[in-house]
């Protein structure tokens, strides 16, 4: 059966997987933290937490998986749209697959930064 | 123990390479080395002991643009990821990025105190070069138009102010006050 397409409330949790090319070192040096390349994408891949979580997420080369909250995502010119992968479909299926889509310029992605929030780390307990 | 010599410390008449090794365990001195690494003159500090070393200049002489093993290994890396390395449309680094980025580290290398950047790849095939500390972040990102700056000030974590610039790509001096606006709180944002 076909997944369906939903709305996505302005409360819901998106988890985006942070490759290992893109974690690095923020202020405090013992701490990383997702560059905002991580960011830069128009149409930015990630998963509705309603459908799955941080691990669920991770891939092989993730070294980390940060949460967003759709309404604050939105409220800088971007829209959250869910657009999952049905079986068969390359990567699918994932129910879960959503898109952050809008021009995101440098400054916008630093304000993602911000707003991430680092849920989940290879090797690391939940945090 | 011999005392860890910084650049500020160094005796300035002699063109001298200090073996790295023997000054473990030394006292740091004038500045905190941890954060101040692959400079000409500067100790390269590795888990608290120091193994490496670098030359110290004379004054007779003009400082040399440099760039570490570590900063130089690092485009290396990126310039050998190939196509989709993100696992997605991700493309490969391109050569003027590498080229572009090595140049400006080695300008930089002229600013004291210099503080190697992280270096990450952007999904179009380019570069950004990231420093960040207590109060401030500096990003310089290559694109096609020139060097895109993006510098915060964070003092106020409730308000970061967003200070941006495009600098030409050949203009890689022009990077210098910018880098000297991150590691000097008291500067203002360079105007172009």
């Amino acid at each position: 059966m076909a997944f369906e397409v939903e709305d996505i409330p302005g409360d819901a949790r998106l988890f985006l997987r942070v490759h290992e090319q893109y974690f690095v070192p923020s202020n405090d040096p013992s701490v990383k933290r997702p560059s905002s390349a991580c960011f830069k994408k128009p149409e930015l891949s990630v998963n509705w937490a309603k459908y799955s979580s941080a691990k669920e997420t991770a891939k092989p080369t993730s070294a980390a998986v940060v949460e967003l909250v759709a309404r604050e995502c939105k409220s800088f010119n971007q829209t959250v749209i869910h657009c999952p992968i049905q079986d068969g479909e390359k990567d699918g299926p994932n129910q879960a697959h959503s898109e952050i889509r809008g021009p995101k310029t440098h400054s916008t992605c630093d304000k993602f930064v911000r707003l991430s929030k680092v849920v989940w780390i290879r090797n690391h307990a939940p945090v | 123990m011999t005392a860890l010599r910084t650049e500020s410390l160094a005796p300035h008449n002699a063109l001298a390479w200090l073996p790295g090794g023997a000054y473990g365990q030394a006292n740091v001195g004038l500045m905190d080395l941890s954060k101040s690494w692959n400079a000409p003159g500067y100790w390269v500090s590795n888990a608290g002991s120091y193994s490496a070393y670098r030359p110290v200049a004379s004054p007779y002489q003009t400082p040399e643009p440099y760039l570490s093993p570590e900063l130089e290994a690092r485009l290396i890396e990126l310039s050998l990821l190939k196509n989709g390395w993100d696992e997605g449309e991700s493309l490969q680094i391109s050569s003027e990025a590498v080229e572009a980025a090595r140049s400006v580290l080695r300008q930089l290398s002229l600013v004291r105190p210099f503080q190697g950047p992280s270096i990450v790849p952007t999904f179009d095939g380019f570069l950004q070069l990231e420093w960040h500390n207590t109060s401030r972040s500096l990003e310089f990102e290559y694109t096609p138009e020139g060097w895109s700056l993006l510098g915060v000030d964070s003092v106020n974590t409730e308000h970061p102010h967003d200070n941006t610039a495009l600098v030409p790509l050949r203009a890689a001096a022009d990077l210098e006050p910018f880098f000297s606006w991150f590691s000097t709180p008291e500067l203002i944002w360079p105007s172009r």
